[in-house]
């Protein structure tokens, strides 16, 4: 690349990404909050209200900045190798919003404790946030990986084929995200959650059901992208059908992704520990 | 129902949380076969250590109040026998003179403190408190 085109590039980039950060760090409108309490069929009240809104805010920043950082990456690289794939560019960019997710969901206010440390007796378990069909499909797409790599192993040896990096490498990816996907999740679960007024708890179960959400549909749909790219390494001893596949798992776990990321939930709260001295301010992000 | 670590307490957190446990099930307010949540549940809303949350429910198992079963949580097994009146009543007292103690060593009077035991009971008190 010339050095004038290279100067172009770079200012491009930085507007851009100046353009980005500008419009990730406003406010957060009120449209998003109220989908929000739609989805959770929740009551958005005076002592809940800054609450959702700090949640909405800092899971924006973040994502925007995975997407940002990795575009800037992906774009960086492509035009100092002269290589575009748009398939590429594309799942790196989801891939990009959902390492932005993961921060995010560590990032995220959890309630204020009061000065002696209280804690309500009440378990938290997974399906008190969504389904249990949801919270079980992180694990079953990579229970899917593993048979995928597995019969691609299988089929490359009956036909003798040369060995393919994509059959080893793209199965550990898939394991080691959803890996830490659950991992992620289990914390978003036992999140703090002390005595506070219930309005405010029924925002903190709220925001939870929506990361849970997000966590289920965003993990499944990146560990089955990672498994259609396995399918690379059957495609060479298998002829066109693979790619067929491919492009049918490519479309299916985009749509199951979102499907369950959006899907609504209404937050589930009542009996024991529900009701409190009121402490509920959320603390650091 | 809600338990309560009071950090100035010479007593340790986890025999604090024992206790309050071990009143609740003594008195009925967490009923036989109830869930209770997990340690690293219990801790992070507590912000204290899970060996805490750890030891006072090996306490609890290990007087039967209690079982424990991996994937399955740990659940409250049987209500021992209520606690007699007169020891309602000796507890009681005995609380009661350990506030008035107080009262009396902040320089608080009568009335002022009979009013601090009306508010305590209005807003409720740990375990009692739904």
């Amino acid at each position: 690349m010339s050095l004038g085109g290279f100067v172009c590039f770079a200012v491009a980039m930085c507007v851009t990404v100046g353009m980005v950060a500008s419009w990730a760090s406003g406010p957060v409108s009120r449209k998003r909050v109220e989908r929000f309490a739609r989805r959770q069929r929740l009551d958005v009240t005076a002592t809940n209200g800054d609450q959702i809104i700090r949640y909405l805010a800092t899971t924006r920043r973040w994502r925007v900045a995975g997407v940002a950082v990795v575009y800037s990456l992906a774009i960086t690289v492509e035009v100092l190798t002269y290589q575009v794939d748009r398939n590429v560019v594309l799942a790196t960019l989801f891939a990009g919003w959902f390492t932005g997710t993961l921060v995010a969901e560590i990032r995220v206010a959890h309630l204020a404790r009061g000065a002696r440390p209280a804690a309500s007796l009440q378990p938290r378990r997974p399906r008190s946030y969504l389904s249990r069909p949801a919270w079980a499909l992180v694990p079953v797409a990579a229970g899917i990986a593993v048979a995928v790599a597995a019969a691609t192993v299988v089929a490359r040896t009956l036909h003798r084929a040369d060995p393919d990096w994509s059959a080893v490498v793209w199965p550990v990816v898939a394991l080691a995200t959803a890996g830490v996907v659950r991992a992620i999740q289990r914390a978003v679960l036992h999140r703090p959650q002390p005595p506070a007024a219930p309005d405010a708890l029924a925002a903190d179960d709220a925001i939870r059901s929506r990361s849970l959400h997000v966590l289920a549909g965003g993990g499944t749909a990146l560990v089955l992208l990672c498994v259609t790219a396995q399918l690379d390494a059957m495609h060479a001893v298998d002829g066109g059908s693979v790619q067929v596949w491919r492009a049918v798992g490519v479309g299916l776990a985009a749509f199951l992704g979102w499907r369950v990321a959006s899907a609504p939930w209404p937050t589930r709260r009542a009996g024991p520990g529900a009701a409190a001295p009121t402490t509920g301010t959320p603390v650091a992000q | 129902v809600i338990i309560e670590i009071d950090p100035g307490s010479p007593t340790p957190p986890y025999e604090q949380i024992r206790g309050q446990l071990a009143t609740m099930i003594a008195t009925g307010a967490v009923p036989p076969g109830a869930h209770l949540p997990s340690i690293r549940q219990l801790a992070a809303d507590l912000g204290i250590a899970a060996n805490t949350v750890a030891r006072a429910y090996r306490e609890l198992e290990l007087a039967g109040l209690v079982a424990s079963r991996v994937r399955h949580g740990t659940t409250v097994t049987a209500t021992p026998p209520a606690l007699p009146a007169t020891e309602v009543h000796r507890r009681l007292d005995e609380a009661a003179r350990t506030y008035v103690t107080t009262a009396h060593q902040l320089g608080v009077g009568a009335e002022e403190a009979a009013e601090a035991v009306r508010a305590a009971l209005r807003t409720g008190s740990p375990g009692q408190r739904t």
